[in-house]
């Protein structure tokens, strides 16, 4: 251990200096109002934005840069107790939440929500689990998230889709919470914690993605909760070791029946942070726990895939295998790094630019910072080094997000995970980087609310939902949230009262994620070519048959429009980033001259065509 | 409070909470009695049976963990019981019930010096009166913030549902059981006002003599149709405007899906 006496972290700067800022940011009442101000703003904007109002996006930035701020110069605030950061990261959290229900009050939208509602709706149908999910075909097996979800419907009787949202709401705030408390033990001071939290829950798909009702909201709790507590270091002096492990250990099991990305993630956090542990800090019990839970990680794992989930490993072998094949050939299988915002070329790329700057400067500071002075304990010491070396994986997220087969997503993806890292050393940074130079001191907490506020708005301009469906009401077709309207959602519910469950239905991405979770249907959106050909030829014709086609679903719209995501039906990966042109009117029109295909639906923008007759040649 | 206490109270509360909601209560009612026994109690139990105890500078953190726990426990008891019998109301209430219960009998039991008690634990977080803000301050800030929050969400629902509901005319044949070959064709007018329409039979290439109907606000008009072997094109429009709100295409039947 280090012989250089342990400095102090300023929790509690002296009075003087800061005591008429402290009075105003430390003040959480005005906190509170602020941000239920600005939650009502952006309200006000998605209102504007249903009604097509075109100032819409100015009360929509303004709350949320009003709630930023505020948000930002409390946390920020040294005065501040350690009860009020835990407050404000949770008022973070709630507003998150908030506006996510807010986005999309009525119903799920985003596709992988209506795949677990798929689960979730055989869960209540057939009151047992593993039934097969055409559209998500893991979901079944990783059934965490949804038992929480259908035993609060069994129980209450209320909806669905107002237990999801409960359920994902529940999980997001105290994911925030937990993630305070193991910053806290990382870093050994609130102030920095709570920066970090902060931080974290300002990672680009955070606020948009992992507030939805999927597998991730849970497991990432449960994850969190799990590594917090493993490290925990006051447990096993109270004599209560043996309780800290168990709790761990029904943590890690619920995230392993959860979600299979967060698992596997954790559980080589665990194995990777045990072996740095027992590198830097010696072989002590902090060590010897973590190792001893990855490896317990890693035999629930096993079992839980050997039991149910064996198709688990292909579902995250084949985009792992292409992560790495991408950046082993230097991108020579990369489709474009750009998220399907910036295949538009949006105004605000710049901001995504300028935070990935800002976060990579930042997480350099604070990597410097914590090896050059140690602070607090050894423990924790050594523990906050060792989360700054593992901050370095943002660069390898960069790195994934420039060199591998759809980039974007999977960078998106893992930068939630390497935000529980990156955030230590962002907050080691802007707590102490600048006011290292005594004369930059009195910048100090300005320039870290700066930093936050680019930080946000580089997110969200890269995060999720994308730029373009920021906000709610503009409808686009086969465009994730704003490709589901009523015309599509009645149609879809009209197919599976009329028509019946178990069916093939040819359609676009929106349409076929609506299909499964209401129409109970077999959905299958990858066949493009069935619409983009103005002609019925013999090779469409053998790939009905060859593929046991039986319905089809048409949205005049595809014709009316590109698709702002890039495409309308689902690709292969190494398509990612290209773009598909409008439908031709021929393409939709066609299937009407086509003996023994018969439309048997319409309610204007779409039709469904029952192929079942269609003849050989 | 201590543990002891607490731990009673919870299990009163899961028992109370069951019995409840067996007598079915409204939604919102049994919303509010349910939640908790799902995404709070079990946890709970579960902290105050592993005695996991408080910690300065971790403020609220054994109800944090309670959600946490609530959540892992759910998903493994549903894993386990789905082995032996159907996922219902009854078995998931036994569930819940039973775990909460056997977890605060622990408690209770090896309470020999009973650590200081989750729930008041994590309610002393609240601002004391005359520390950060005298009581009625708290509760004039917290009617604000619901005000404000209440409207944000009425404005929320009432635009989200005013978008929603666009007026929609859905014109649909579904096939009728049997060998009849016939379909039951079916108008839904999904607005809010009624719609007089015209239904137009071409058979073939010869047009038949339309049929004027009325259909009354989300209301639904169904009949059923026998296909020739030359199909029929079935058009909607609106009486005199020739512009088609739907058509169908029919043909015979292949047979049942």
């Amino acid at each position: 251990m280090s012989a250089t006496p342990v400095q102090p972290i300023p929790e509690a700067a002296p009075g003087a200096r800061f005591a008429r800022l402290s009075r105003i940011q430390t003040d959480l009442p005005a906190v509170l109002i602020g941000v239920a101000a600005g939650t009502l703003l952006i309200a006000i904007g998605f209102a504007g934005s249903r009604a097509h109002d075109s100032w819409a996006a100015w009360p929509f930035w303004i709350g949320w840069i009003l709630s930023t701020l505020l948000l930002g110069l409390a946390i920020t605030s040294p005065t501040l107790s350690t009860r009020g950061r835990v407050v404000v990261v949770l008022i973070e959290a709630a507003q998150q939440s908030l506006v996510r229900w807010m986005y999309s009050p009525l119903s799920f939208t985003f596709p992988d929500e209506l795949s677990h509602w798929r689960t979730a709706f055989d869960i209540l149908k057939f009151h047992h689990l593993y039934h097969e999910n055409p559209r998500l075909h893991v979901s079944p097996v990783f059934p965490g998230l949804e038992e929480v979800a259908t035993s609060l419907v069994s129980l209450t009787h209320i909806g669905l889709f107002a237990a999801g949202t409960i359920v994902v709401a529940a999980s997001h705030i105290a994911l925030s919470a937990a993630a305070f408390y193991l910053l806290r033990r990382v870093s050994g001071s609130a102030r920095i914690a709570g920066i970090a939290a902060f931080v974290f829950a300002m990672n680009p798909l955070h606020a948009g993605f992992d507030s939805m009702f999927i597998y991730q909201a849970p497991a990432l709790l449960l994850g969190t909760v799990a590594l917090e507590t493993a490290l925990d270091e006051h447990a096993p002096r109270t004599g209560r070791g043996w309780a800290q492990v168990a709790l761990a250990l029904i943590c890690l099991a619920g995230m392993i029946v959860t979600h299979h990305l967060t698992a596997a993630v954790f559980i080589v956090a665990f194995a990777v942070i045990g072996v740095l542990l027992a590198i830097l800090g010696g072989f002590g019990p902090t060590a010897k726990r973590m190792l001893a839970l990855a490896l317990a990680g890693v035999v629930m794992a096993t079992a839980w895939v050997i039991a149910e989930a064996g198709g688990a490993l292909s579902y995250l072998g084949t985009p792992l295998g292409s992560t790495i094949s991408g950046v082993i050939h230097f991108g020579s299988n990369a489709g474009t790094v750009a998220l399907p915002a910036s295949n538009q070329g949006q105004s605000g790329d710049w901001l995504t630019v300028l935070a990935t700057i800002v976060t990579a400067i930042l997480v350099a500071v604070g990597f410097w910072i914590l090896w050059r002075r140690p602070w607090g304990g050894p423990g924790r010491s050594v523990l906050a080094r060792i989360f700054a070396l593992l901050a370095f994986a943002y660069y390898g997220v960069l790195l994934v997000r420039q060199l591998a087969a759809n980039g974007a997503e999977l960078s998106g993806r893992l930068l939630v995970f390497a935000s529980l890292f990156t955030s230590v050393s962002i907050g080691f940074a802007l707590v102490s980087g600048l006011p290292v130079l005594a004369s930059l001191r009195r910048y100090g907490r300005p320039v870290a609310v700066g930093a936050l506020l680019v930080i946000f708005l580089g997110a969200k301009m890269s995060g999720w939902p994308a730029p373009w469906e920021q906000l709610p009401g503009n409808f686009h077709v086969a465009a994730f949230e704003s490709g589901v309207d009523r015309a599509n959602t009645e149609a879809v519910k009209w197919f599976g009262a009329n028509i019946g469950p178990g069916h093939k239905v040819v359609c676009d991405a929106s349409t076929c994620a609506l299909a499964a979770a209401y129409a109970e249907a077999d959905p299958i959106p990858n066949e493009g070519e069935l619409y983009y050909s103005p002609t019925m030829t013999s090779e469409l014709l053998k790939t009905i048959h060859e593929r046991g086609l039986e319905y089809l679903i048409v949205d005049d719209r595809l014709s009316q429009e590109k698709p702002i995501s890039g495409h309308f039906f689902h690709t292969n990966s190494d398509e990612a980033g290209s773009e598909d042109g409008a439908v031709p009117k021929a393409g939709l029109t066609k299937f009407e001259d086509v003996p023994g295909i018969m439309r048997i639906y319409d309610n204007g923008p779409i039709q469904i065509y029952d192929l079942r007759g269609v003849p050989l040649e | 409070m201590n543990s002891r206490r607490e731990a009673l109270l919870v299990a009163a509360y899961a028992v109370a909470a069951a019995v409840v909601l067996l007598l079915d209560p409204p939604a919102l009612l049994a919303g509010i009695v349910g939640a908790p026994l799902v995404l709070l109690a079990p946890g709970l139990a579960l902290v105050m049976a592993l005695d996991i105890d408080g910690e300065s500078g971790f403020p609220m953190r054994r109800l944090i963990l309670s959600i946490a726990l609530s959540l892992a426990v759910t998903a493994l008891g549903g894993i386990a019981i789905n082995t032996f019998v159907p996922l219902d109301r009854t078995s998931w209430t036994i569930w819940f019930v039973a775990f909460t219960c056997s977890c605060c009998a622990v408690a209770i039991w090896r309470g020999e010096e009973p650590a200081a008690a989750p729930i008041a634990g994590a309610i002393d977080w609240l601002p004391r009166r005359g520390g950060e803000g005298s009581g009625r301050r708290w509760v004039g800030i917290a009617v604000v913030v619901c005000l404000i929050l209440a409207g944000t969400v009425a404005l929320t629902q009432i635009t989200s549902r005013n978008a929603y509901d666009t007026p929609l005319i859905e014109l649909g044949a579904r096939p009728v059981p049997g060998p009849s070959g016939e379909v039951e064709l079916s108008v839904a007018n999904k607005s809010d006002h009624a719609e007089r329409l015209r239904l137009t039979y071409d058979e073939g290439t010869v047009p038949n003599p339309f049929e004027d109907i009325e259909v009354p606000a989300s209301g639904r008009w169904s009949e059923d149709l026998s296909v020739s072997s030359l199909g029929v094109t079935v058009v909607l429009t609106r009486p005199g405007d020739p512009q088609p709100l739907a058509t169908l295409l029919l043909k015979q039947s292949p047979g049942e899906g």
